[in-house]
């Protein structure tokens, strides 16, 4: 009888704790996409102010900052998204920092525009919604 | 290269996952498992040619469906209203001889294929069978009228010895210690029998073991595979 309790205490806490485990390693993944997106949102936001006041040494300098901490974040969200999002990404970043070398300030806005649609886009993808579930 | 290590892992992972499901995943199979068997492929083989897919997007999913089965096999191990959701219940199909129309019906189950299963069990007439019941694996178990069914050695008062279990003591020239002690015999006695085989050393022996009658099965391994093995 003892033997049969324990039995079917190990396995509901095993089941517990695939269960939690799943659950947690989801609200992690959730929380770090968030996070990093937010983080490379807000550097697209000052090199766009940059932009729109013709500050191209600026500009510049925050773009190859960003792209660094793109590349690091790269890194780890290839693990965790489809890597199409993260070649479209990075190509427009290499799109951008061009457009900015030459002072063009319409397409550099317009990439900036894409950029950032991409970017929201990634933690959306993930986020627990009817949306998403259906 | 990146396909060829990620099938490693996915391998292992699923064959892990099978593993931890349990025995009867492979063996017979109920509808919910089936489904989870089916899915498992189906996901494992994804991430495997598609190096674009993360590989956590193929592990998290069967992780899941692993974690459901166990839920679902749980339940259905304790509950009998989940054993009935999840697994059905048996129907019987022939009656004291006769066919329940109504029941071939709900199961969408025709004549033809019936009597082409009775066949191949070996029954060729409905009216020898007392009970034909379809399993809520999909198989058809038969128990046959009480004077068509097989006859036991208890039926013809034979006498009978109890089988027993055989026991593997030496397999491919490893000797099995732990075999060995549960068979009550020690190495001397092993390498007395073999000696009176003609055989010196353990090495030289392809199987050994405790047949179901008691009795110690022997067989030496190929000349050939002896001077190999040396």
């Amino acid at each position: 009888m003892k033997k049969r309790i324990k039995s079917n205490i190990k396995t509901s806490l095993i089941i517990l704790l695939l269960f939690s485990s799943i659950t947690s390693i989801g609200l992690l993944v959730n929380n770090f996409l968030n996070n990093t997106s937010y983080s490379l949102l807000n550097s697209i936001c000052v090199i766009q102010l940059n932009i729109e006041h013709d500050n191209w040494d600026v500009s510049y300098n925050e773009i190859m900052k960003l792209k660094s901490e793109w590349e690091k974040d790269k890194k780890i969200w290839s693990a965790l998204i489809h890597h199409d999002e993260i070649d479209k990404i990075s190509e427009n970043m290499e799109l951008l920092i061009e457009y900015i070398k030459a002072k063009d300030k319409t397409n550099s806005l317009s990439h900036i525009a894409v950029l950032k649609n991409y970017i929201e886009h990634i933690p959306e993808l993930d986020k627990l919604s009817l949306q998403n579930i259906f | 290269m990146v396909v060829f290590v990620r099938t490693i892992i996915l391998y292992i992972f699923v064959t892990l996952a099978m593993r931890l499901m349990g025995k009867r995943q492979i063996g017979e199979l109920q509808p919910f498992e089936l489904v989870v068997a089916l899915m498992l492929s189906e996901l494992a083989t994804l991430p495997m040619q598609d190096t674009a897919i993360p590989l956590i997007h193929g592990i998290i999913p069967i992780l899941t469906l692993m974690t459901l089965e166990i839920l679902i096999s749980f339940l259905t191990l304790k509950v009998e209203f989940f054993r009935k959701l999840f697994c059905g219940t048996p129907d019987i199909l022939i009656k004291h001889g006769k066919v329940s129309e109504e029941e071939l019906r709900r199961q969408r189950f025709n004549l033809d294929d019936l009597i082409e299963e009775l066949r191949m069990m070996g029954y060729l007439d409905i009216a020898d069978i007392e009970y034909a019941i379809l399993e809520t694996s999909g198989k058809l178990s038969i128990i046959p009228k009480a004077e068509k069914s097989p006859a036991t050695r208890e039926d013809l008062n034979l006498n009978h010895q109890s089988v027993k279990l055989p026991v593997s003591i030496i397999l491919d020239g490893v000797l099995n210690k732990k075999n060995l002690s549960i068979t009550g015999h020690d190495l001397n006695w092993l390498m007395e029998n073999l000696k009176s085989k003609g055989i010196e050393d353990i090495k030289d022996v392809f199987i050994a073991m405790i047949d179901s009658k008691g009795n110690l099965f022997i067989q030496r391994r190929d000349k050939d595979e002896e001077k190999n093995k040396k």
